[in-house]
């Protein structure tokens, strides 16, 4: 008993806890040696409380059994969340590969406008082909008609009219045959003519018509180019005739050639007044022949000599000379076809009204230049002279321009200024040197200014800007304007632009759709430039990209990283430059095209990619314990004590691939086609991670709850267990000495308590 | 729901995070929904004045309270434990107990069963204390109060 109590000596060597058990064992022996037994039938209510605490410690062990499963079921749901991330991250690199892969399309989507002319720098400027000139509007004077008097239809007699009737057919009678042809009769052979100081037609001889030639022989004679020398002289004829008549050579079938008996003489003659007749040969003058060229012949109105020297305009002057010599006219044929080559003038033959010719300026519009007749003497074609002549001059004119001055007298000393745009120009009406007096003055000052002059069916004049100057407005003053019935004032044009016209463009369906809503012109927020533009529509986030081809018309392409999709506009923009109905109909881009290594490859990345998604879905399938997934929907829920009135719940999560938002890819291999749509599973798969990281993390701080209290539990059955022997063995004054004996060490002993940096100390420091 | 606590004037109580001083001359009464640490004033331990086991048994107790943390001193706590049951095995009771309502999550509760062990205890070191000033070694079964 006294080694129980405590003395001097003890307290002086506990130091530690060892110390206790030692005393502990020391005072079990004693107990166990039978001094002290608490038996069931002693102490019945000690007895039965350490039962209790028997059972207690097991009712706390099946608890903790139920805990470790459920421990296991988060730890098999983490292991699963590492498993699916490690799939992740690989389908991110396949991802990845895709976006380096060579580019899959060949031709991508595009929309060109039908309208021209934009420019880059100005896209709200007019349109090229829309423009409507300013104009002054139909004018309310009448001015006196054209008179050029050159472009007027034909009338018998009329002064620019040359009434030359039909040439005759070329024809001539040719000289004898023979001396004096005395004798020579058809049936003559054409060796025994007696030619005076000539010979007969001998071997070799020839004579050519209309280049085909027809050769003397001695005898054998054969084929239509040949004859023999004996031959008679109507066979010479008939057969220069037929020459004449082969269609080869164009003569005409009905050409004659024919020997008259009484004269002695050939006559050639042309089938009609259309053609020639060349005669050549080294025996002509044996046949009574003149090696020349017979032309259709109008003695009736062609003069045989003389010239006539015509000039249109300032154009080139040409003069015909009349004559049956070399490059000298003798028919109206020839007269006809030599006018024509005169520049600038225009000759037809009118074959009715007695074949008369209508000479005109070969330019219809040509208002200004006068027809120009100048006749040498003795030249004078009949007809041609009785054009009217200006007075006080030796030239024939066919054109009188329309005097502005002499229809009304009050013009003279007016004026009228013509502004196009910024710039304008004043003219004089009046006769002297730059001054305006007649309606063709009046076209070419005009003009200048940049406009054009124009009268309509009623002789009344207006003024509109000219084609180059179609976005110009138009300004006219000055006192001539009313004298000419031209209204005066400012006109603007009503060329279409973009200005204040909208463009929506649309990219992409579903989720993955962007529109870029623009209007054009110069205020905040429009779109001026072109580079305005694609400033505009890549801000929306519009993968479209808009440029400018050589005629200044707008293309839409969609741009690499959209290189998959399709666009589509619609506004009142696409109405005015794409063709629209209206604003509301859309007006689609043509589709984009794919093929080559690139496609492949990305094709091999899609279905590489739809794999990994397989082996998560397997994954998340199968991270379950004892048939709990927490991956997979189930929940879990774990009970403390007996009652259940203290417990976790752990809800479930679903993470198959299409539950963490990353769908299977589609099977066609577009959405690896183009950057833009790699980003978007990018992006995907990010999000899935996070998700994963985030869900590891809870089921983390789960487990550590769990795991303390599994601890707190184990321990607390172990203390009790350990405990419960002694409860039967033990009396409760040498618990009282033991116990003060623990007590008194312990306030020498170390306190961890107080030493360790404890959580919940601050609180305490708090009631200081 | 809740717990209703009534306070006198400058007492002090621990809320969550927080150490609620009564300012006011009048008693006050406060209803505390929630979740989180509730202790009064009166039933702190200042863990530097814990002397005896079963004092420090309650400190480490209150850390697990203050804290949230089932694992704060922890070890500390089933060291505690296990040599005051070997010391004095009619103790085990009141762990029993106070170690059930923490597993359960009954905190508060738990703290009640050790405050109740240190009045068990200061019994048992008071009856010791007795036994050793008398000479004569004979036993005696003192009841020492509710087991």
């Amino acid at each position: 008993m006294s080694d129980i109590t405590l003395s001097n000596a003890v307290r002086g060597n506990l130091l530690s806890l060892q110390n206790t058990a030692e005393m502990m064992s020391r005072t079990q022996e004693r107990l166990s040696s039978g001094k002290k037994v608490i038996s069931a039938l002693d102490n019945p209510s000690s007895y039965f409380t350490a039962q209790g605490l028997d059972n207690r410690a097991s009712d706390i062990s099946k608890l903790l059994d139920s805990v470790s499963n459920g421990v296991q079921v988060l730890k098999a749901a983490d292991a699963g969340i590492m498993g699916i991330q490690k799939l992740v991250d690989s389908a991110k690199s396949t991802a990845r590969q895709a976006l380096q892969a060579p580019n899959a399309y060949t031709t991508k989507a595009s929309l060109t406008s039908g309208s021209k002319g934009l420019s880059a720098t100005d896209l709200t400027g007019i349109i090229a082909g829309t423009g409507v000139n300013a104009s002054s509007g139909t004018g309310t004077t009448a001015i006196a008609p054209m008179t050029n008097v050159a472009s007027t239809s034909p009338t018998s007699g009329a002064g620019n009219v040359v009434a030359i009737g039909a040439d005759t057919a070329a024809t001539k009678l040719y000289n004898s045959m023979g001396s004096t042809g005395a004798g020579v009769v058809g049936a003559t052979a054409l060796n025994a003519l007696a030619p005076l100081g000539g010979t007969n037609f001998a071997d070799g001889d020839t004579l050519s018509i209309n280049g085909q030639t027809l050769t003397f022989k001695t005898s054998g004679a054969s084929g239509a180019n040949e004859i023999n020398i004996n031959d008679t002289v109507t066979n010479l004829a008939g057969k220069l005739q037929g020459l004449l008549r082969d269609a080869t050579n164009g003569s005409g079938t009905t050409s004659t050639v024919s020997f008259d008996d009484t004269t002695h003489k050939l006559t050639v003659t042309a089938s009609d007044n259309t053609k020639d007749i060349t005669i050549g040969g080294s025996a002509v003058a044996k046949a009574g022949l003149v090696a020349e060229t017979l032309k259709p012949t109008n003695t009736s109105a062609i003069p045989s000599s003389g010239s006539m020297t015509f000039q249109v305009g300032t154009n080139q002057a040409t003069t015909v000379y009349f004559g049956t010599g070399t490059g000298q006219i003798s028919n109206r044929r020839d007269l006809l076809t030599q006018l024509n080559t005169v520049s600038g003038l225009s000759a037809t033959v009118d074959p009715g009204n007695g074949g008369q010719i209508l000479l005109k300026n070969a330019n219809a519009s040509d208002y200004k230049s006068s027809i120009v007749l100048t006749a040498s003497t003795g030249g004078t074609l009949t007809g041609f002279g009785a054009l009217t002549a200006d007075s006080g001059s030796t030239t024939v004119k066919t054109y009188a321009p329309t005097n502005l001055l002499s229809q009304n007298t009050a013009l003279k000393g007016q004026s009228l200024t013509i502004g196009v745009g910024t710039n304008s120009k004043t003219f004089t009406f009046g006769s002297a040197t730059g001054q305006i007096s007649t309606y063709e003055e009046l076209t070419d000052a005009v003009s200048q200014a940049g406009g054009i002059l124009t009268r309509d069916a009623g002789n009344k004049l207006s003024i509109r800007t000219a084609d180059a100057n179609v976005a110009q407005p138009l300004t006219i003053s000055g006192n001539a304007a009313s004298t000419l019935g031209i209204n005066a004032g400012q006109f603007a044009g009503t060329g279409q632009s973009l200005a204040g016209k909208s463009l929506n463009v649309t990219i992409g369906t579903g989720a993955d759709q962007k529109v870029s809503n623009i209007v054009f012109g110069t205020a905040a927020g429009q779109v001026k430039t072109l580079d305005d533009l694609n400033t505009k529509l890549a801000g929306d986030g519009v993968g479209v990209q808009a440029s400018l081809d050589n005629d200044g018309k707008l293309s839409l392409t969609a741009s690499n990283d959209a290189a998959r999709k399709t666009f589509s506009i619609n506004g009142t923009a696409a109405v005015q430059a794409f063709g629209a109905a209206s604003a509301f109909t859309a007006v689609q881009s043509s589709a984009p095209s794919f093929g080559g290594a690139g496609d492949t490859q990305r094709r091999n990345l899609v279905k590489d990619f739809n794999d990994l998604l397989g082996q998560m879905d397997k994954l998340a399938q199968d991270s379950s314990y004892n048939g709990v997934n927490l991956l997979n929907g189930d929940d879990l829920s774990l009970v403390f004590n007996e009652n259940g009135t203290s417990k976790l719940n752990i809800k479930g999560v679903s993470f198959d691939s299409k539950s963490l938002g990353v769908d299977t890819l589609t099977a066609d291999g577009s959405d690896f086609l183009d950057s833009g749509s790699i980003n978007n599973v990018l992006n995907k798969l990010d999000t899935a991670s996070n998700t994963l990281r985030s869900q590891s993390s809870k089921f983390g701080s789960n487990l550590s709850i769990v795991q303390t209290r599994q601890d707190f539990s184990k321990n607390l059955i172990n203390v009790l267990q350990t405990g419960s022997a002694n409860l039967t063995l033990a009396d409760l004054n040498e618990e009282g000495a033991n116990y003060s004996a623990l007590s008194t060490r312990s306030q020498i002993s170390t306190s961890a308590l107080a030493l360790s940096a404890q959580a919940g100390q601050q609180v305490l420091q708090l009631l200081r | 729901m809740g717990l209703v606590v009534e306070l006198k004037p400058g007492e002090r109580i621990i809320l969550g995070g927080f150490v609620v001083t009564v300012r006011s001359d009048h008693r006050a009464q406060l209803h505390i929904q929630g979740d989180g640490p509730i202790l009064r004033e009166g039933d702190v331990l200042n863990p530097e004045s814990a002397r005896t086991p079963a004092e420090r048994l309650y400190v480490a107790a209150q850390l697990m309270y203050l804290s949230g943390d089932l694992s704060t001193a922890q070890g500390e706590f089933f060291q505690i434990a296990r040599d005051i049951i070997e010391a004095a095995p009619s103790m085990k009771s009141y762990i029993a107990r106070a170690g059930e309502h923490m597993v359960a999550g009954r905190m508060f509760k738990a703290l009640r069963e050790l405050k109740a062990l240190i009045h068990y205890e200061d019994e048992l070191l008071a009856a010791a204390e007795r036994n050793r000033d008398v000479v004569s070694a004979a036993p005696s079964l003192e009841t020492v109060g509710g087991l």
